[in-house]
């Protein structure tokens, strides 16, 4: 790895750290709900475009670390969930991008994944928390709250939280592919 | 010491591992000795348990979940519940609480550098030599977002707007693309950008010029230019203008103040103490009576070989402080003029010139930018 990559992966890797600490509190301050998927759709933005201009196999991940890193040194002390988060996303995005590159494909792919993982990593942190039974209870809750209120409501409501983290995801691709034509045009080619 | 408190740490946890385990058994009994063991080993441990959003999920389960699943077969205040699921829940709330003291007790008071220890024990490569550049850039990325979040406030300041966004993040972007090609290119020759060498360079050419010297805050342009007008003057040139020192009042407060360059004399500039003043910036409010001292200081030396203004920015752009001497410095000033300005406004200073000083933008033009060296050891 040359100094230039080493440069791009601290810079970036130290403002995606700093979104999440500054946006992150802030987020949780003002309780808003899905934070987790804003974040995570803020840190896919950062990650597609540094990827562009830096595009090293392995960048990604270590941008993760940092990040990370960054962001428990606003906290006194590590919290896992954040901590996780972060490294899974740039694991993640990290074999997206080494698979398929940086084309619309892989911007595509990685907004899905962006949508899915932070619903697998609420699923997999509940059932750790709370059992393996936690999911078929909420599956059963959901069932149950339809019966009661009627119009299939249950489903609906859970049906609005997924597709949540997909809109999240996809503006986030979007705004992320749009920054990166205009920067085409602002700085020059990549 | 640290191997003591790890496996004190360890052995803890396995206790609050065998206490989940069979947790069946005796939940609230177990779930209160895992609580008063946790309780020793750190109070900080139980901290996060003030958190509502974890109270929340617990109370979803342990009240909704009986409600509307299973035979309801009791009631409460005329509601009725199932409760085989109730006692279901409290089983689940209570393992939650336990697991949660679990990762508590293996993570309370591990910081980032614990961290970076054990990113450094699983061998990943070059982590040491990132954090140390993130750290060093870390500042300078915290003043290029604060200055862009200003310019994004500016004109907006009763609404935003969803739209703005994306200039504002291209703006982000490229300052980020901007600092890190700086910072990847091989540091500079220290000769080729001395006072003296500059100097040397705009005197060979007869016309007058502009000299802008950009850099972060802390990066030394106050020094540099007072090198460059003590270069100056010892080459018997006419300097006037103003140069902005800092005065620290204690740790967290400090204000600018205006030195004239013909007499020396001083005057406050600014202060952090909010007063009613048309004219802030920041958490700095302005004099006008300074800034109306400092726009006569630049025009009695407009006859000079020499002006130098340390430093222009936001009030210059908005119209405002020293503007109408820059105004005036456009149509009548002949000598040369030095500025300097933030990294994060040079962009903004161009299209200034362009816009306001169409004169003084087309002088030849010298850029000195002024960066803390990163200590980026040669990859191998």
């Amino acid at each position: 790895m040359d100094r230039r990559s080493l440069v791009y992966i601290a810079i970036f890797g130290t403002l995606w750290g700093i979104c999440e600490a500054t946006i992150g509190t802030t987020l949780h301050l003002l309780h808003i709900p899905l934070s987790g998927a804003i974040l995570a759709s803020i840190g896919m933005s950062i990650i597609l475009i540094a990827r562009v201009y830096n595009p090293v196999r392995g960048t990604t991940l270590l941008m993760a670390l940092i990040a990370a890193s960054i962001k428990m040194l606003s906290f006194s002390t590590i919290k896992l969930g954040p901590f996780i988060a972060i490294i899974l996303e740039g694991f993640l995005l990290e074999l997206v991008l080494t698979i398929q590159g940086t084309g619309r494909i892989a911007f595509f792919t990685s907004a899905i994944i962006v949508a899915i993982y932070p619903i697998l990593q609420t699923i997999m942190t509940k059932s750790i928390l709370f059992g393996s039974s936690f999911v078929p209870v909420i599956l059963e809750l959901v069932e149950g709250f339809s019966e009661r209120i009627g119009y299939e409501a249950g489903w609906w409501m859970l049906g609005l939280y997924l597709l949540t983290h997909f809109v999240f995801a996809f503006i986030a691709m979007i705004f992320s592919w749009k920054i990166i034509q205009r920067l085409k045009i602002d700085v020059g080619p990549v | 010491m640290m191997q003591l408190i790890w496996s004190r740490r360890l052995g803890l946890a396995c206790l609050i591992l065998i206490g989940v385990l069979s947790l069946k058994n005796a939940p609230f009994l177990i779930s209160a000795g895992i609580v008063l063991l946790a309780l020793w080993f750190d109070p900080a441990t139980l901290r996060p348990l003030k958190n509502y959003r974890f109270w929340l999920i617990v109370s979803f389960l342990v009240i909704l979940v009986p409600i509307f699943t299973g035979d309801q077969d009791g009631e409460f205040l005329g509601v009725a519940y199932s409760t085989v699921q109730f006692d279901a829940m409290i089983l689940m709330a209570l393992r939650g609480i336990d697991v949660f003291l679990l990762f508590q007790t293996l993570s309370t008071n591990l910081d980032s550098n614990k961290a970076r220890q054990l990113f450094q024990r699983l061998g990943i490569s070059h982590f040491d030599l990132l954090f140390n550049i993130s750290k060093e850039t870390l500042p300078r990325i915290r003043s290029v977002l604060k200055a862009r979040a200003h310019k994004l406030r500016e004109p907006n300041k009763n609404r935003l707007q969803l739209r703005q966004f994306i200039p504002f993040a291209v703006d982000v972007i490229q300052d980020m693309i901007n600092m890190a090609e700086s910072y990847s290119a091989e540091p500079e020759s220290p000769d080729s950008t001395t006072p003296h060498s500059i100097l040397n360079e705009m005197l060979s050419d007869p016309t007058p010029q502009l000299l802008v010297i950009s850099g972060d805050p802390g990066t030394g342009k106050t020094p540099w230019v007072v090198d460059l007008l003590k270069t100056i003057q010892d080459s018997g040139y006419q300097v006037g203008g103003l140069i902005s020192e800092k005065v620290t009042k204690d740790s967290g407060r400090w204000h600018h103040q205006l030195r004239r360059i013909k007499d020396d004399s001083v005057m406050d500039l600014n202060t952090m103490d909010s007063f009613a003043t048309k004219t802030h910036v920041g958490k700095f409010y302005f004099y006008p009576q300074a800034l109306e001292w400092g726009v006569d200081s630049l025009l009695k030396a407009l006859s000079d070989d020499w002006i130098i203004i340390d430093e222009t920015g936001h009030l210059e752009f908005q119209r405002k402080g020293f503007f109408p001497a820059l105004v005036k410095m456009d149509e009548h000033f002949s000598g040369h003029l030095v500025l300097t300005v933030r990294s994060s406004l040079i962009t903004e200073l161009d299209s200034f010139l362009a816009e306001h000083l169409p004169n003084l933008a087309e002088r030849k033009r010298h850029t000195v930018t002024l960066q803390l060296p990163l200590t980026i050891p040669k990859p191998a």
